[in-house]
């Protein structure tokens, strides 16, 4: 295998090999490396092409900042993109491909672009897709705009599983490199509850990849020992593979745990868990990321950044090249080329574009004053070239430009930060409230100064707690220092210079970017797409920010930096999901009959969270409205029940209740008798009508009120809010009973006889003893609670009878069984709406937020005896409008005709526009009954049109014929069957 | 013996299930009571709890608890309590509840809710991938209740053991709560 | 492809709905998502109104009502708003939050709020 390419030791598994393919070749890797470690060993440089141009690209990175190896992961059948191959933990059967490319991945026919770059600066989609109109269908969007991008959706639905959850924490510790596992360690033996997240599935940061000194032991021992000493404590929770992504309000973190995606299968375990962490102190220990320099052809395969090439040397034992040369501006650069050498690699020279530096290695060439100008090689880096002409023969190139600490969550809560001076970089400025950043976060880069800050800061925290804090562990490390001397950019470069490798943005781009007018930061970004993307400009952005300020003649800390918002890195929108997804998108709730419907076929709709039975279907009925009218008229001439359960029902108890109600209501209420229902119009304080239903008085001080499904929390939580805001010293109390109570409707002509089957004998539910719009407590089936109110939706005699929930499946079927004799039918909501437009009640479609007592024909219920809510507003002269709309009830003319909702009312002869429009119809239903389509709506001064004909008018579907207004009505207006 | 009868069933009928070593159950035989405190009546209130039930009124958002009555009474507000009776008998029951009928407004909340208890070692791992609330055992001990919202639903949480919660959501939305903890059970 | 991106920022924002903690006066901390906000504090002083059976209200009477009804600050800084524990014990609360950091720093019961005015 890749034997060849492996150096010795490394924190992999070499006792266990893993198979996998990358575009088809099958190769091998070790537990423990990434895809790109693996890509590497196995001699792998060239993995993408660019975003823009094509170009052939490599590993650049060896973390989460990497702009290049980006890669399309096959699992379970189903593809994701975009994936960084530097993140990803290799296990058997992985298989990757490379994306952005026609034909192969070494021969992208689309390479071409390249030649056109002239053509492609920045700006180009606002300069190029402007003109004709028709080329944009054709040839901007399919054609050019296709060729730019990234990897491409898997259009099947994500198979994964995914999930939430919540964390609590006095300290959560973000990153566990040296700064982390110091303070986790302090802050738990001072006896906070710590969380320690790390991105990294292995923890330690950059100590896996620098061989440090501390505590007399070598980094890889001493984490190790760390993590075995972390583990024990019960108030420590170590998480790897988590990102923490952004920082919220009042100490709230999102992370994203990955659970399952290092396992080949994950047994339906969720492939990643969201979290939401509540802290109460937060210590940013994120570290460094390093970055680049710019000069010509500075991106291609082979280019890494050096701490990347430490970090495959030392963490992966991966040989990155046979020739390995090395630029840098600081002495981290230097460090980068005596590590390769240890390890046995062929470091060929060391370029510093530092005249007076004093690092020199034995037996390397250094070249100190110079800079590399520009590179050869296609698909791998060949040599390099220098300022003074000298051409050096290469195959790896490592460049440092320094460090970019990781300060990206100090800046999410618009924190903005500082630049340093000294080591040429931004640090935090004012962080989110709680949090602290300690090590290379922080600006630090010395592990003995990390060590130190970081147990000062800790201690710090533990105080601000109220924690007693012992004694502060003393801990001895080795330490640097960069002594940086800032290059952005080889001036000299006459090739192109790429800034932003991810989004092919070259040093050319910030200067036509400023010639052009673009010169704040944040437009600077929109108009190159400068720090877009996957990587979000980790390691780009601040050259570009330098090339900028050089520009401009200002200081960096002048030009600023663009906001940084989360995530920190992308995450799925299946994580964001979690298992929300589906039918678990929202709970469900089912009514007391629902098994009992479920048994008998009935149709389901959603209404709310509540699953209502629609229609039973039977035998022989395939569209839905045979049934519909079936249940109408076997409900009309015989009886019907209808689960009315999801009505909101809230017992309203108290010595003030009465007074309570006569204020909620636009209705009178403090003198219903005992033993009355009434039904109860509610406005909004502006005066518009807002809900309804009706409320019935078992007691003097004991209401039970209704509302509609829709609105039952909005009612409960206006109640509540006239109950401790505005009226707080009655005597009133609220409670939702709205799942005590199993209520069903019985409704028809045979309904009292149905009910006197079932109610115990000593209650006399006669039409003498117990008159339209009574209630009573009563007992049925032989002394069981119930409920009796005799209300009728549908214009029938009707009842409702409430039961506690338990009893609700049995009473069904108990109706069901007493009802046998009168032909009782089951019905469903579309029935409930069919008789209820037959009799001119309104509901939801009328009650749309807009509409007032006035225009439902109510003005006169609003109450002139006491403040209500809405009632003063509800006395503006434009709600008394004479002429204003009216409910009122249309038939086609063309009785065969169907009517629709939505469709707008004309005067005959007139224009369809919004100046003659008089109104429109709110709802329609074929009534069974009259054999026709019926219609409520609202018309201009409708209660006075009774019998005139106007215009329905529905210009979407063009349908346009007409209708007669009449009374909204349309079954017995006298009221005479409800009171039978 | 009258022609109709009427069974009880409760949403989740005795259901049991173990999903990695997590106990799941349906909590059977509870009644439930929403005592309000009338306006300016928490005084009344206080005495007629210390004759009838033998307690101290718990302030706002927490919880007494008899073991020889077999009851609970949670503060769920600064005017409301709900008093929890388990495995009592009937008249036991109305019993206590005329002698409270004068100090609060009582109205019967039994089947209003759902009960699930949920035990095991790893119960924490289960819940917290649903429930808000930090429950660690120093921050919410035994006996300790809190009403949140779970999967959009709003819950009451009382923890019975170390290892051990009970929760209750609307009965009408019981199998849907079920439903999500039997999920976070099997993703831990 | 629009149905899922809308779906899409559905999740986004019903999972970024509201990271914030209200320290509730008798609870303690708790995730706000448990709470909707109403706004404006001064919903609470709305006008005492007494009805004419005989005549409409005055002209002042609605411009008060109207003012109490429509008209609101809207501070850059220090905010006195209106929440309501829903997924909780169902309290109204005033929270001071500063509408330019978010920071909250008051929440107190209505209850107590309209009692200590009485006394």
């Amino acid at each position: 295998m890749s034997g060849d390419f492996r150096l010795k030791g490394g924190r992999i598994d070499k006792n266990c090999e893993i198979n996998f393919t990358f575009n088809g070749q099958s190769m091998r890797g070790y537990l423990g490396d990434t895809l790109a470690s693996a890509l590497l060993a196995n001699k792998k440089h060239l993995v993408a092409r660019s975003f823009k141009y094509h170009r052939p690209r490599g590993i650049f990175s060896a973390g989460s900042e990497e702009p290049n190896a980006l890669v399309t992961l096959v699992k379970d059948n189903h593809s994701e993109p975009n994936l960084r191959a530097t993140t990803i933990e290799l296990y058997e059967g992985l298989e990757a491909k490379s994306q952005n490319h026609k034909g192969s991945l070494e021969f992208d026919l689309m390479r071409v672009n390249d030649f056109l770059s002239p053509f492609l600066s920045a700006g180009f989609y606002y300069k190029t897709f402007m003109w004709p109109k028709k080329f944009w269908e054709k040839l901007y969007e399919p054609v050019i705009r296709a060729a730019a991008g990234l990897g491409s959706l898997d259009m099947k639905s994500d198979p994964s599983v995914y999930d939430k959850g919540f964390l609590h924490c006095d300290l959560l510790i973000i990153g566990a490199g040296p700064a982390g596992l110091i303070a986790a360690s302090e802050a738990a033996n001072n006896g906070l509850k710590v969380l320690i997240c790390d991105e990294d599935f292995l923890l330690g940061g950059r100590l896996n990849s620098d061989d440090e000194k501390i505590e007399g032991l070598s980094s890889v021992d001493w984490v190790r020992k760390k993590i075995g000493e972390l583990k024990k404590l019960k108030n420590v929770r170590l998480m790897n593979r988590t990102t923490v992504y952004g920082a919220f309000d009042h100490g709230i973190f999102g992370a994203l745990e990955r659970k399952t995606d290092h396992i080949v299968n994950s047994h339906g375990k969720p492939r990643q868990v969201l979290w939401k962490v509540y802290s109460k102190r937060s210590l940013l220990c994120a570290g460094a990321s390093e970055r680049g320099i710019s000069f010509g052809n500075n991106d291609r395969p082979g280019i890494l950044l050096s701490s990347a090439l430490r970090s495959y040397a030392t963490r992966w034992a991966v040989k990155p090249g046979e020739k390995i040369a090395v630029f840098t501006n600081n002495n981290d650069g230097w460090r980068t080329a005596r590590v390769l050498r240890e390890k046995g690699c062929n470091v060929v020279a060391v370029i510093d574009s530092r005249e007076d530096t004093s690092e020199q290695l034995y037996g390397i060439n250094s070249y100190k004053g110079k800079t590399v100008v520009t590179t050869s090689g296609i698909k791998r880096i060949k040599s390099v070239t220098l300022n003074d002409g000298t051409k050096i023969t290469v195959d790896c190139l490592g460049i440092s430009g320094g460090w970019n600490p990781n300060i990206h969550l100090t800046c999410h809560q618009r924190g903005r930060p500082e630049w340093n001076h000294k080591t040429h970089c931004f640090i935090p400025g004012e962080t989110p409230i709680g949090m602290k950043v300690a090590g290379s976060a922080n600006g630090l880069f010395g592990l003995s100064e990390i060590i130190q800050e970081t147990i000062a800061k800790t201690q710090a925290i533990c105080k601000e707690l109220n924690f007693t804090t012992k004694k502060a562990t003393q801990i001895k490390a080795s330490s640097q220092n960069l002594d940086i001397e800032p290059l952005w950019h080889v001036a000299e470069s006459k090739a192109r210079a790429w800034v932003d490798m991810q989004n092919d943005v070259t040093t050319k781009d910030i200067y036509q970017s400023h010639m052009e007018g673009f010169r704040s930061v944040e437009h600077l970004k929109r108009y190159t797409t400068l720090g877009m993307a996957t990587d979000q400009g980790k390691n780009s952005n601040i050259i570009g920010l330098a090339i900028m300020a050089q520009i401009q003649k200002k200081p960096i800390e002048e030009v600023g930096t663009t906001i940084f918002r989360p995530p920190f890195t992308p995450i799925s929108i299946g994580a964001l999901a979690g298992r929300g997804r589906g039918k678990d998108f929202r709970p469900y709730r089912l009514t007391p009959s629902h098994k009992w419907a479920t048994e008998n076929g009935a149709i389901f709709v959603e209404a709310g969270n509540w699953l209502r039975a629609q229609w039973f279907p039977k035998n022989g009925e395939t569209f839905w409205r045979d049934s519909v009218n079936r249940e109408v008229k076997e409900t009309r001439t015989s009886v019907g029940i209808c689960d009315v359960t999801t009505l909101g029902k809230i017992d309203i108890k108290g010595k003030d209740a009465g007074e309570f109600l006569n204020r909620i209501y636009a209705n009178n209420f403090g003198k219903l008798p005992i033993g009355k229902t009434r039904y109860g119009l509610m406005l909004r304080e502006d005066g518009i009508a807002y809900d309804d239903g009706t409320t019935a008085r078992f007691s003097e001080n004991h209401f039970v009120m209704t509302t509609t499904t829709a609105n039952a929390v909005l009612v409960f939580r206006n109640l509540e809010f006239y109950r401790q805001c505005i009226w707080s010293d009655f005597d009133v109390h609220l409670i939702s009973t709205t799942d005590m109570w199993a209520q069903f409707a019985v409704a028809g002509p045979n309904s009292r006889k149905l009910l006197q089957k079932i109610v115990d004998k000593e209650f006399d539910i006669s039409n003498e003893k117990f008159p339209f719009m009574g209630c009573k407590e009563i007992t049925v089936c032989d002394g069981i609670i119930a409920r009796l109110f005799r209300i009728s939706f549908s214009g029938e005699l009707a009842f409702e009878l409430a039961v506690p929930t338990r009893y609700g499946d049995s009473l069904i079927r108990v109706l069901m069984e007493a009802g046998k004799e009168f032909q009782v039918t089951p019905y469903g909501t579309e029935a409930l709406g069919v008789m209820r437009i037959e009799k001119g009640h309104a509901a939801g479609n009328e009650l749309n937020g807009q509409t007032s007592a006035q225009n439902l024909g109510m003005g006169r219920m609003i109450s002139k005896k006491n403040d209500c809510v809405g009632n003063i507003m509800s006395e503006r002269e434009e709600f008394d409008d004479k002429d204003g709309l009216r409910l009122v009830g249309f038939k086609p003319m063309t009785r065969s005709q169907q009517l629709k909702a939505g469709a707008h009312f004309f005067s005959k002869g007139k224009k369809y526009n919004m100046d003659t429009d008089e109104g429109w119809m709110t709802s329609v239903a074929y009534s069974p009954i009259l054999e026709h389509y019926i219609g409520l709506g609202y018309i201009k001064n409708g209660s006075n049109r009774l019998g005139e004909k106007v215009m329905s008018v529905d210009l979407l579907n063009n349908q346009i014929f007409e209708v007669e207004i009449v009374s909204p009505h349309f079954l017995d207006p006298e009221g005479e069957r409800l009171r039978a | 013996m009258p022609k109709y009868k009427l069974k009880s069933n409760a949403p989740l009928a005795n259901h049991k299930n173990v999903i990695n070593k997590i106990k799941i159950s349906s909590i059977e035989k509870v009644e439930l009571f929403s005592l309000a405190i009338p306006i300016d009546g928490e005084k009344k209130a206080k005495t007629a709890l210390a004759k009838v039930i033998k307690c101290k009124i718990p302030s706002p958002g927490n919880c007494v608890v008899s073991v020889e009555q077999k009851l609970k009474l949670l503060r769920l507000a600064p005017e409301q309590a709900l008093l929890y009776f388990s495995n009592q008998n009937l008249p036991q029951i109305q019993k206590t509840l005329q002698a409270l009928k004068k100090s609060f407004y009582i109205t019967e909340q039994s089947d209003a809710w759902s009960g699930i208890k949920v035990s095991g070692q790893q119960v924490i791992a289960c819940l917290e991938r649903i429930c808000p609330i930090d429950l660690s055992y120093d921050s919410f001990g035994i006996n300790c209740f809190a009403r949140t919202s779970m999967e959009h639903l709003n819950t009451i949480i009382i923890r019975n053991k170390r290892t051990e919660f009970e929760l209750f959501s609307g009965s009408s939305s019981a199998k849907s709560f079920l439903h999500a903890i039997e999920t976070s059970a099997q993703n831990i | 492809m629009k149905k899922a991106k809308a779906l899409n920022q559905t999740y986004i924002r019903q999972w970024n709905k509201k990271f914030m903690i209200i320290n509730h006066p008798i609870l303690g901390p708790r995730d706000a998502n448990e709470f909707v906000y109403k706004g404006d504090a001064e919903l609470l002083n709305r006008p005492h109104w007494t009805p004419n059976a005989t005549k409409r209200a005055t002209y002042a009477e609605q411009e008060e009502f109207h003012d109490y009804l429509y008209l609101r600050n809207n501070p850059a800084g220090e905010h006195k708003e209106l929440w309501y524990h829903e997924q909780g014990d169902r309290s109204w609360l005033i929270i001071t939050r500063d509408t330019l950091t978010h920071q909250i720093s008051k929440v107190e019961l209505v209850r107590e709020f309209l009692k200590e005015k009485v006394t």
